[in-house]
């Protein structure tokens, strides 16, 4: 194929299309935030950091961010240790309806949030277990396990079992070998399944709003809150924040560990 | 180091029973090669010699003890994968001494130890290098240094010049047979290459469909095979059936070549069916107005396929047989012998090979 084929004019327009419109909601937004004016407006006529020195405003928006943060942390956490041992029935183990458990596994991504949420709400009312810490902390174990195993699996597969047979044919027992031998090698999937996690957790709102009750709440939930009785461009200026942090941790771990490798599927 | 056993071990694998009652000694120091096609169990039996697989029947005994029900990591077994399978995550000289930390060595012997191996292989500067700033040779002998630094009782190398390319190949063969000699571990060499089996070990041991087929040093394999199969797997030749007829003192064989050929072949009688075999680098090839001594066979050239350090040529006799010799090209060129010209093919009586009478 030439390099001016109308073909690949017409592909390398859709994909500058495609990639501005990923990108433009974040540069409005970080416009906004900049923008002096109390209603949201575009272009900007005055620039000013004023929303930053507001981030206050947003009710408990410090205690909400360090729920929604330790939360994320334990469910990410608590679902990569669950997924690491799915991932390994499933990537090294036969075992019976294996492709039956494997989408159970990974049905949180496609069935519907508010499903979920409902679910999970009742499910912790019947245990008497409803509007707690840890029951918010379960719930988003639910949400968020499909990324570690979906990670973790990729991982494993590509991950070489003779080199725990070599590490046992050099003394190491089982557990030895997967500690030294194997763990390593899952290194990029256990962070980017993690992260994953952490991320989707993290910003969750239709699972959280039925999960939430007096003072647990997190923080999709009071910046929610907040765009619901104001107009100004606070929430705008919290959520720059926010992108800028998660890109600097996200380029980081890619920098580390190439972690996209392994969340976006091969053919 | 020590002597090992297989003692009609049988293994079951998903239903296929992978190996048949296979039994087999390798003496101290000794190198044997696993010989034989994919699927005839030669890799099941270096996994269940390492421990990997526990025979379903029989005993794997080393310097007389039994092993068959003990783990892995207890047994002192080095192993060299086929894709090598160094830790991705360690230097050179850390993937060497693994097998060493893992029996609680102190560090100081550590050190000497791996460097002491490294050496061995000639890959002393290479210690701080991580696996993948390696090139494939000296993957290789890291694999190695790493599986013999622990002083194995017994060295299992699983087509350990498989992922090489030619002229490396070459080299590693004479490093790794002298390399076994002077250590003089108990060594088996799973391969399917059977110039490697040749090459590297002291005996071949044969395996088809999970059984034993022959096992005996590897020129003796090569020159005086006792079954069809055997002779077909390794190297070419030239198959031939025919009839023992009484002869004299020698005994002639009507051939479908269309010749009788005299062979010394005792204890055969006359009136048996026979299948003969001749390796192509056997046959000498004549011009046509030769002399027609013994087992001399009319034929005209088909085809000449010119490979550098030998040609072979296809010759077709008046019967229909096709014949493939193996010459030098400098012969060749001597004898003037083209495409199309009528030849002599001269089969020696010490050469035939027979290998089935029915």
């Amino acid at each position: 194929m030439s390099e001016r084929s109308p073909f690949r004019i017409a592909l390398a327009a859709l994909a500058w299309v495609s990639m501005a419109f990923l990108v433009f909601p974040v540069i409005l937004t970080a416009v906004v935030s900049l923008n002096d004016s109390f209603f949201i407006e575009f272009p900007p006529k005055a620039l000013s950091f004023r929303w930053y020195e507001n981030l206050a405003a947003i009710h408990r928006i410090g205690e909400a961010t360090a729920i929604s943060f330790a939360i994320a942390v334990a469910a990410a956490g608590l679902a990569t240790v669950l997924a690491l041992g799915a991932a390994l029935a499933i990537a090294r183990h036969p075992f019976p309806a294996k492709p039956g458990i494997t989408a159970f596994l990974l049905s949180p991504v496609t069935l519907p949030m508010v499903a979920i949420g409902i679910a999970l709400v009742q499910f912790f009312i019947a245990i008497d277990a409803a509007f707690t810490w840890w029951s918010l902390a379960i719930g988003h174990v639910v949400l968020v396990i499909a990324y570690p195993v979906r990670t973790l699996v990729a991982s494993l597969t590509l991950s070489d079992t003779s080199l725990e047979d070599a590490a046992r044919s050099l003394g190491a027992s089982r557990w030895t070998a997967f500690r030294t031998v194997t763990l390593p090698q899952l290194k990029p999937g256990l962070v980017s399944g993690f992260l994953f996690a952490f991320l989707i957790s993290f910003d969750n709102y239709p699972i959280s709003v039925f999960l939430v009750r007096g003072d647990l709440t997190t923080m999709p939930i009071e910046v929610f809150n907040y765009i619901s009785n104001n107009f100004d461009p606070t929430p705008a200026a919290f959520s720059t924040v926010y992108i800028l942090v998660i890109s600097v941790v996200i380029a980081a771990a890619e920098y580390r560990y190439r972690i996209m490798s392994l969340s976006i599927p091969r053919s | 180091m020590a002597r090992l056993e297989l003692d009609r071990v049988n293994v079951w694998l998903g239903g296929n029973h992978v190996l048949q009652d296979l039994s087999l000694t390798v003496e101290e120091g000794e190198c044997i090669a696993l010989l034989g096609p994919s699927g005839c169990g030669k890799t099941t039996t270096l996994r269940t010699v390492a421990g990997f697989i526990r025979p379903d029947g029989g005993d794997v005994r080393v310097g007389g003890a039994s092993i068959a029900r003990m783990a892995p990591n207890k047994r002192n077994v080095g192993i060299v994968f086929q894709d090598y399978a160094l830790f991705p995550h360690m230097t050179v000289a850390e993937n060497v001494a693994y097998g060493l930390e893992m029996r609680g060595v102190a560090k100081a012997e550590r050190e000497g130890r791996v460097a002491e191996a490294l050496d061995l292989v000639r890959l002393g500067d290479f210690g701080a290098r991580y696996p993948q700033q390696l090139s494939g040779g000296q993957k290789q002998r890291v694999a190695l240094a790493r599986a013999i630094v622990i002083r194995p009782d017994i060295l299992l190398l699983d087509e350990p010049l498989g992922a090489l390319d030619r002229k490396l190949r070459d080299a590693m063969q004479v490093e790794l047979k002298q390399l076994q000699r002077s250590l003089g571990i108990t060594t088996i060499i799973v391969t399917h290459d059977q110039e490697e089996a040749l090459s590297l070990s002291d005996r071949i041991a044969v395996m088809f469909d999970g059984r034993l087929h022959a096992l005996d040093a590897p020129d003796r394999l090569y020159e005086a095979p006792d079954s069809a199969r055997v002779m077909d797997f390794l190297g070419a030749v030239n198959t031939l059936s025919g009839t023992a007829e009484a002869a004299g003192d020698s005994i002639a064989i009507a051939c479908d070549c269309g010749t009788r050929l005299s062979a010394h072949i005792e204890g055969l009688r006359p009136g048996r069916a026979v299948t003969l075999g001749i390796r192509p680098e056997h046959i000498a090839l004549l011009p046509a107005d030769a002399e027609a001594g013994e087992n001399a066979v009319d034929a005209q050239v088909e085809e000449i396929v010119y490979k550098g350090a030998f040609a072979d040529v296809i010759a077709l006799t008046e019967t229909g047989r096709r014949f493939h010799v193996r010459t030098e090209p400098a012969r060749l060129a001597d004898s003037g012998v083209k495409r199309d010209a009528a030849v002599r093919l001269h089969l020696p009586s010490r050469h035939l090979i027979l290998v089935e009478a029915s």
